[in-house]
């Protein structure tokens, strides 16, 4: 009879923690297999039987039983070898070799048995809780943000889904975007296109799909229809009455997501606007919700940690804070501070985002900019999924649904968003 | 005491949200220029040369705040 080996060192033997590569962290990799019996057989005791007397019973049927304290430390399988069986004492609990797991069966089935019951032993492995702890690189089929969303578990893709993006406008002419329907209205001049690369960028995350025809994906809803409201002129700029113009039209338009990478900073103190916290109440009311970035001006480093900005900070506007490659809050991110100020709501991978660009380019952005329209773009895989439901209860969604990530929530929020 | 020009946003009262048109018109009586009026949200973006954001707040209007810069937040 071969050896058995121990459930925890055959589990060492083979890895499941994975290295980081790059499959590491591609859901589409392929996982291990796991054994999930061992063969041998957990038996509970009667504990009102003295050790002695259930082994005099196992050997009416030539099964030894032996102590666990008769054992040499960390000798359990060769013990296992020698006899037919160890008694865990204090536990009242035997384990039971594979060749003796029918005798056992027998002794259970006999009246006044001090063998309880039985169950086959389980494998333990390791979870792979340091997979988190790696960092998310971009693979040829996702990039890590699209990755660490999970978005590509979802069986929807934002079909139909109104999502309005309210930036600097768009590049219309984009060959990732041939053959889409894109709405589009311009609050700072005749035409909504994009000549800054901002909106162009968001856009994309939001509601882009691959390079090319078969490349890296980083767009969350390909199939949303897409809203481009310019109300940033072409060196990124706005101002509120421009942003409640967007608004208007998107609610106008039917939207179900309003897209907000853009803000003003704050002081820490400073309580949010009324006017955009009663606007955000009536867009939800309207079956509308309203993500916007938290901002940029932290400097974890430094050790300068920067309010959440306006309009993100009210109450009823999910606030999206930034995440690194590790999942870590990123530098710049700005949090929680007072209790005057805005809360983040959620995080969303926010460094190193690829994503389209102007003039039928990709590029590679950094910010909070980047982490809010993710989280739009899951809420449109929401309401494609959900089509009957309130703005409120995507909001409730988003939120029951996050990947915790034991980070402190005046930074994170509720945690990534994700699609479970 | 010299006031310079500025931008600013207004939210109505909800209930006066069917008369944003009349009450647009009223500040634009007091030399206020409007610069779009929006239903659904019920709130006026407009520009003053001369008044404190306190005396925009007239009957119908909820509250009155400067318009401030936004910008990308990249």
């Amino acid at each position: 009879m071969p050896s058995k080996k121990h459930p925890i060192r055959q589990a060492a033997e083979k890895p499941f923690v994975k290295t980081p590569d790059q499959s590491s962290t591609d859901t589409g990799s392929s996982k291990p297999p796991k054994k999930k019996f061992t063969g041998r057989v957990l038996v509970q005791l009667d504990p009102s039987v003295s050790t002695t007397d259930i082994s005099r019973k196992a050997k009416t049927r030539s099964l030894r039983l032996i102590p666990l304290h008769a054992l040499s430390a960390g000798h359990l399988n060769e013990g296992l070898d020698k006899a037919d069986g160890i008694i865990f004492e204090r536990l009242r609990v035997a384990l039971v070799n594979e060749r003796s797991a029918a005798s056992i069966k027998q002794l259970q089935a006999l009246r006044n048995t001090p063998f309880l019951s039985s169950e086959p032993e389980r494998y333990i492995y390791a979870r792979a809780g340091a997979r988190k702890e790696l960092p998310f690189k971009d693979t040829a089929s996702a990039t890590w943000g699209i990755q660490a969303t999970n978005v590509r578990k979802s069986k929807f893709s934002g079909k139909d889904v109104k999502l309005a993006i309210l930036d600097t406008g768009f590049d219309f002419a984009h060959p990732d975007f041939m053959g889409r329907v894109i709405h589009r209205k311009s609050f700072v001049g005749r035409q909504a296109k994009d000549r800054e690369g901002h909106g162009t960028h968001c856009a994309g995350i939001a509601g882009g799909g691959r390079k090319g025809k078969a490349g890296v994906r980083y767009g969350v809803a390909p199939d949303s229809r897409l809203y481009i409201g310019k109300i940033l002129n072409d060196q990124g700029e706005g101002s509120d009455g421009l942003a409640l113009a967007g608004i208007e039209w998107a609610l106008e338009q039917g939207c179900r997501v309003i897209s907000m990478s853009f803000g003003a900073q704050v002081q820490k103190g400073d309580k949010h606007s009324v006017i955009f916290e009663e606007v955000a109440k009536i867009a939800l009311a309207n079956n509308c919700l309203l993500i916007a970035a938290t901002g940029n001006e932290s400097d974890r480093e430094e050790g300068i940690i920067a309010a959440v900005n306006h309009p993100a900070n009210c109450p009823s506007v999910m606030g999206v804070g930034a995440l690194t490659e590790n999942l870590k809050v990123s530098n710049y991110s700005c949090a929680t501070v007072g209790r005057a100020g805005g809360q983040v709501d959620i995080s969303a991978p926010g460094d190193d985002i690829l994503s389209a660009w102007i003039d039928g380019e990709h590029e590679v952005e950094s910010g909070t900019s980047m982490a809010a329209p993710f989280v739009a773009g899951v809420a449109a895989l929401l309401w494609e999924e959900h089509p009957d439901v309130t703005a409120r209860e995507i909001w409730d969604k988003l939120i029951g649904q996050v990947r915790k990530l034991g980070l402190r929530t005046v930074g994170a929020g509720a945690g990534l968003v994700y699609v479970p | 005491m010299y006031f310079c020009g500025m931008e600013f946003i207004a939210k109505v009262e909800d209930s006066q949200k069917s008369n944003i048109g009349e009450i647009a018109a009223s500040l634009e009586g007091m030399g206020i220029q409007i610069r779009r009026i929006m239903r659904i949200t019920g709130t006026i973006f407009g520009s003053t040369r001369s008044l404190p954001l306190a005396k925009l707040k007239i009957k119908g209007i909820k509250s009155v705040e400067q318009d401030r810069r936004l910008r990308a937040r990249s």
